[in-house]
Order: structure tokens, then C-alpha cells, then sequence
């Protein structure tokens, strides 16, 4: 999992910075792009799949479940940090608005938030519908009647 | 006001399916933890800047009266105010739905909210002309005295907490400062920002930050969570509410009267209004049942909030001088579309007399949809907080940058976002601030002209005073002095007012 988030942290980083030193503005992203953001899709996706691999087995076995009280505890002390994180959502909710648009990024912001935060509802799959639903409807309000043209991100 | 054309440009088709969009949204807001109409306007303003202004200013006006009744749902249903105005009736709306009344309740609380939002509409169409008439005869230092007295009432309001609401009504009126001056257009206090120096601090981000992000914030924090009652059947009480609002008619006029009077005066508001209903009401009948779902305790208030949500316009549509955060936001609404407050709003102005023809048809309209849609409604109230905060922190950046079109503007979102999140966590009032910004350019631009005057007459711009500015400036005075220092000597003997209604903002909603 570590060696997975290097590889997308070195991407992410990659991402940003390119277009300030490719020289040739157009070459990105076309030609290096979606090489590089396949790439980081299946970082992110195999980080994910050994994590969740990884913590199925510690939650069956006997220490799994002593962890398990001690991380409802810690749970319930970390709760008092939720505004925190909720700041740091929104602040990189902001910082990634430029890079990924405004598509991109509130869909992100709007499904990996609510997880972020600590909700793991059955019915997840609803909030991310609303959030497709919320997303869209907001694009087609800023792109129909408002002047205001929202942030297209890198890939346009 | 010219009733003719203004019935014209109100009755449109864009015009009426922008009330019934602005009644659901505000219901829809009304009812979710931890928002409310002021969150809606700040964020629809920007949004409808580009649409006609009758049509725009349909679904602000929606959004502005719908969002009480959103509140008043909550507070009958699961004791949870939505709304600041919507306190006193939680003190009996649980109690009629623990006897079954809840459907009655809320058709008899729809009912008593068009009368005295009607009583706020009347109050504002016919004083509204007379006072506006009035402003035009004032020197420019008595509107600065008016403006500098509109904050003093806002912090004296702010019951045990006045010298921080003179502190934080100071600093807004700094922050308002900042950008280009508007007489020598020099920039001031920009700290070499670009930004800042085309833009300055804008009221309409500063509101986005303060009571959108920072109530998202703050909804996150622990022991904040949702309510887990479950939702009574609704549709059994149409009859029995419309029986009990004609048998409640004397309580309902006596809120719609008392919150119109309240209204009027900066800085009181909705918070206060509908404890001072419920208080009359229980003062006047002390031998009912109070507290185990007595129907005037909850009919009074609601007239009470919708007529103070309407009379609320008056200081700030005549004058100029809002005196509460909601009034301040649709007196900047209609200054973005183009419409002044003051003589030219009440006198022969079409899109003037549309504002308060679609006030009127939205009053009607969210009270059918808030009734047929109440029990889904209420649904809502049970979103977990950590599921909603990231759609409100979203909506508050797009808002805010919807106002420019410009990064800096969410920047200064977050930046506000969380000096709401701290003056809430402190529990320190959050209008003040607000209410200073809007205030301080009216207070400086007057200020200046005072002493241009004073200039080529060779007086003191203050010393050269007036009835009415000497009058103004002895009240300022009393307010942050006397009033505090009463306060204190009583502070052992608390009024029922003072106690039913001190709450920090933060726990009912902003």
C-alpha cells in the first residue's frame, strides 16, 4: 500500500507540475496525460483492493477484534477532529478545482467526502447518485443562464 | 407603488416556477441540519445575477419566507428549531406530536404564517412609503449616525455578549474598508493583493464563509448529529388544522402584530419576536396547559417569524440600514438588479410592487407544498451531518466563486468559513460582523459627504448636528452603555425572555 501511494503521490505531483515544464503547453495532456492518470487509476485501485484485503483479515482474527474496541475508542477521539477534516476537504476540494474541474473534482469531493468523514452506510451508493445528480445539475446551471464559466480542469 | 404593471411582470410563467423553486429549495433547506434561508440566498444571489429581475427576485423572496416554515416542520415534529425564529414552537410543537396533532399542527402553523407575513406585507407597503419619503430629507451625518445606530442595536440585541458584537460590528466595519476607497478610488489595506484591491471583501462571500462553510464546519462537530425519531403520519390534519387556525385567529393577529412591531426595529428580529408572542400568549392565558401542546404556542410564534421575516425589509428597503443578516442579503439582491432602496423602490416602480406580489403568492404556495411534502420533509431533518457538510461546503465554493469568477473568492470563503466555525464554537454572535460590512461602506460614503459639506460651509461635519442626529447618537450611546449595565444588575433575576431565548446561535442554525 505504501509503495502504491508513492507511485501516485509521485503522479499526482507529476500531474501538477507538468504542464509548467513540458515547454510545449499542447503536448500536455494529450500525449502524456492519460498514460500518467491510467497509471494512477491503477495505483489507487490496487492500494485499495490490498487494503481492504488486509484489514478483512485483521478483523477476523482474535487481536482484530481486541484492535477493534481500541479503534472504536480512538474513532469516538478522533470525532472531536471532524471539523478539521472537514476544512481540510474543503480546502483540497479547492486546490484540486483548477487541476481536475469542476466535474471531476466535486464528484470526488462529494463521494470520497462522506467516506473521509467516517460514514460507511449500506446505502452509500444513494448519497453518490445525488452527488452525479448535484454535480451535473450545478454545471448545467453555471453553463445555461449564470456568465460564470466553472474551472474546466487540465483536461478541458 | 405601481400595482398594475407590477402584477403583470409578477404573474409570468418563468416568474411562478421560480416561486415554486425557491419555496422547495427553501423548505428542502429549512429542514436540513444546520442550513437555512440565509444559506440559500448567499448562495442563489450570485447565481441569478444574470436573470430578469422580477424573476430572480422571485425565487430569492421564495427561498427568504419558505425557509421558516421548513424550521417550524422540524421544531413540531422532533423539537429541532430550523430556524432561530422557530424556538417558541418548539416548546409546544413536540407535545401536539406526541397527542397526535402533528399534521393539525402544521397546516395551523402554515395557515397563521401567511396572516402575518400578509400583516408584514401590509406594514412594509404602507410605512414603507411614508419613511422612505422621510429618508430622502436626511443630511448625510444623520444617515451616518443611522448607520453607526443600526450596529448598535444589532450588538445590544446580542443579549449577554455586547461588547463582542461592538467588537466584531467594528471589524466588519474595518473589513469593509479594504479594497478601493470609494471616493479617491486609492486601494487601502490590500497587502499588495491584486484581489483584494479590485474586489475588496465582499459582503456576499463574507456571508457565504460565515453562515454556509462555517455552519458546515460546525455541523461536523460532535453531538451535533441528526435526530433518529421517527416521522408521524401528516395527512390526517388538514381539517383539523384549518378548524383550529379559525378557532386560534385572535392569538395568530396578536403574533402577526407583535412580530410586524419588532420588524420594524433593527437588530431585534426573528429570534426575539416569537418568544415575545409565545411569553404574550402565556401571560394572557396563564391557566391553560402550557408546555403540554397548547395550540396558540405555536400559532402566535409562526405569525409572529413570517410577519418580522417581512417587516424586517422596512429599515432596510426604505432607508438603506438593514438590520438583520436575511434583510441585508435581499437588500443587496435587489441592488445587484438594479433596483435603489429608499423613494425610487415605493414610488412608481413596477418591479418594486412585483417584489411584494410575488412575496404575497410565495406565502401561499410554500404553505401547500410545505404541507403536502412535510413528511418527506421531515425525512430530511434525519441526514447524517457527515453526509451533508461536504454538499454544503461544495455549494458554499461554487457560490463563492460564482461571485467573480475568481479562486480569491473561494480562498476568502474558506478564510470566513472558519471565523464562523470559531465564532460559533465561542459562541459569539455572527450577525454583527456581517451586518458591520454592510453597514460600513453606508457609514463611510455618508461620513465623507457630511464632511465635504462641512468643508465648503467651514463647520464640523459631526458638530454641525440636528435633531435627529443629536437624537440618534444619545440612543447609540444608551444602547452600548445603559442597556449592558441594566443587564448585569438583573443578571440574578433573568426575565422569561432572556431565558427561553438564550441559546447560542450555533445550536439553532444559522
Amino acid at each position: 500500500v505504501v509503495f502504491d501511494l508513492v507511485i501516485l503521490a509521485v503522479v499526482v505531483v507529476y500531474l501538477v507540475t507538468a504542464p509548467r515544464y513540458a515547454g510545449v503547453e499542447h503536448l500536455f495532456p494529450e500525449a502524456v496525460g492519460y498514460p500518467t492518470a491510467a497509471l494512477a487509476v491503477a495505483a489507487a485501485s490496487r492500494s485499495l483492493v490490498v487494503y481492504l484485503r488486509a484489514s478483512a483479515s485483521v478483523r477476523t482474527s482474535a487481536a482484530g477484534r481486541r484492535a477493534g474496541a481500541a479503534g472504536a475508542a480512538l474513532r469516538r477521539d478522533l470525532a472531536r477532529y471532524r471539523p478539521l477534516a472537514g476544512f481540510a476537504l474543503v480546502a483540497g476540494y479547492a486546490a484540486l478545482l483548477p487541476v481536475l474541474g469542476f466535474r471531476l473534482a466535486t464528484l470526488l469531493a462529494l463521494i470520497g467526502g462522506p467516506l473521509a468523514l467516517g460514514v460507511r452506510a449500506r446505502r452509500m451508493w444513494i448519497v453518490a447518485v445525488v452527488a452525479v445528480a448535484f454535480t451535473f445539475a450545478m454545471a448545467w446551471l453555471f453553463s445555461s443562464d449564470s456568465g460564470i464559466v466553472l474551472p474546466p480542469g487540465l483536461w478541458g | 407603488v405601481d400595482w398594475t404593471d407590477g402584477l403583470s411582470l409578477a404573474f409570468t410563467g418563468t416568474t411562478m416556477l421560480a416561486i415554486v423553486g425557491g419555496s422547495l429549495l427553501g423548505l428542502v433547506l429549512g429542514v436540513l441540519p444546520g442550513l437555512g434561508g440565509i444559506f440559500g440566498l448567499t448562495l442563489f444571489i450570485p447565481l441569478t445575477l444574470h436573470w430578469s429581475t422580477v424573476t430572480a427576485l422571485g425565487l430569492l423572496v421564495a427561498l427568504y419566507t419558505s425557509a421558516v416554515y421548513g424550521g417550524a416542520i422540524t421544531a413540531v415534529l422532533f423539537r429541532i428549531p430550523g430556524h432561530p425564529g422557530n424556538i417558541a414552537t418548539s416548546f409546544e410543537g413536540p407535545a401536539l406530536t406526541r397527542k397526535g396533532r402533528a399534521g393539525e399542527a402544521v397546516v395551523a402553523i402554515g395557515l397563521s404564517g401567511i396572516v402575518g407575513g400578509l400583516l408584514g406585507v401590509a406594514a412594509v407597503v404602507f410605512a414603507g412609503p411614508v419613511i422612505a419619503n422621510y429618508g430622502v430629507k436626511i443630511s448625510p451625518a444623520d444617515y451616518f449616525m443611522l448607520a453607526v445606530l443600526g450596529l448598535s442595536l444589532v450588538a445590544a440585541s446580542s443579549r449577554k455578549q455586547v461588547l463582542a458584537g461592538i467588537l466584531l460590528g467594528g471589524i466588519g466595519f474595518l473589513l469593509s474598508t479594504v479594497g478601493q476607497d470609494q471616493v479617491s478610488s486609492e486601494t487601502r489595506f490590500t497587502f499588495g493583493s491584486s484581489y483584494l484591491g479590485y474586489n475588496g471583501i465582499d459582503f456576499s462571500i463574507v456571508a457565504i464563509g460565515v453562515f454556509a462553510v462555517g455552519s458546515a464546519l460546525w455541523m461536523l462537530t460532535p453531538g451535533e448529529a441528526g435526530v433518529t425519531a421517527p416521522v408521524p403520519r401528516m395527512w390526517t390534519g388538514v381539517r383539523a388544522g384549518c378548524v383550529t387556525f379559525a378557532r386560534q385567529i385572535a392569538a395568530v393577529l396578536r403574533g402577526g402584530v407583535i412580530g410586524t412591531v419588532i420588524g420594524t426595529i433593527p437588530g431585534v428580529g426573528i429570534s426575539l419576536s416569537n418568544i415575545i408572542a409565545y411569553v404574550a400568549e402565556e401571560r394572557l392565558h396563564p391557566k391553560r396547559q402550557w408546555g403540554k401542546g397548547e395550540m396558540a404556542g405555536v400559532v402566535a410564534p409562526e405569525a409572529a417569524d413570517n410577519a418580522t421575516l417581512v417587516a424586517e425589509l422596512i429599515p432596510a428597503f426604505t432607508l438603506g440600514i438593514p438590520g438583520a443578516p436575511a434583510s441585508a442579503l435581499m437588500l443587496y439582491a435587489i441592488t445587484i438588479h438594479g433596483l435603489t432602496p429608499g423613494f425610487a423602490f415605493f414610488n412608481d416602480n413596477p418591479a418594486g410592487a412585483a417584489f411584494f406580489i410575488t412575496m404575497v403568492v410565495s406565502l401561499v404556495v410554500f404553505t401547500v407544498l410545505g404541507f403536502a411534502l412535510s413528511g418527506i420533509l421531515a425525512r430530511a431533518a434525519l441526514i447524517d451531518p457527515r453526509v451533508l457538510a461536504p454538499f454544503v461546503l461544495v455549494a458554499g465554493c461554487v457560490g463563492a466563486y460564482a461571485v467573480h469568477g475568481s479562486y480569491g473568492d473561494i480562498v476568502l470563503a474558506l478564510v470566513f468559513g472558519v471565523v464562523g466555525y470559531l465564532l460559533l464554537r465561542f459562541r459569539l454572535p455572527l450577525t454583527p460582523l456581517v451586518l458591520g460590512l454592510i453597514l460600513g461602506p453606508l457609514a463611510e460614503s455618508n461620513y465623507r459627504r457630511a464632511e465635504t459639506i462641512a468643508q465648503a460651509t467651514h463647520a464640523n461635519p459631526l458638530l454641525s448636528v440636528g435633531p435627529v442626529l443629536l437624537g440618534v447618537a444619545s440612543l447609540c450611546v444608551l444602547l452600548v452603555t445603559i442597556v449592558p449595565a441594566v443587564r448585569s444588575r438583573r443578571r440574578g433575576q433573568s426575565s422569561p425572555i432572556d431565558s427561553l431565548s438564550d441559546r447560542p446561535e450555533g445550536e439553532i442554525r444559522v
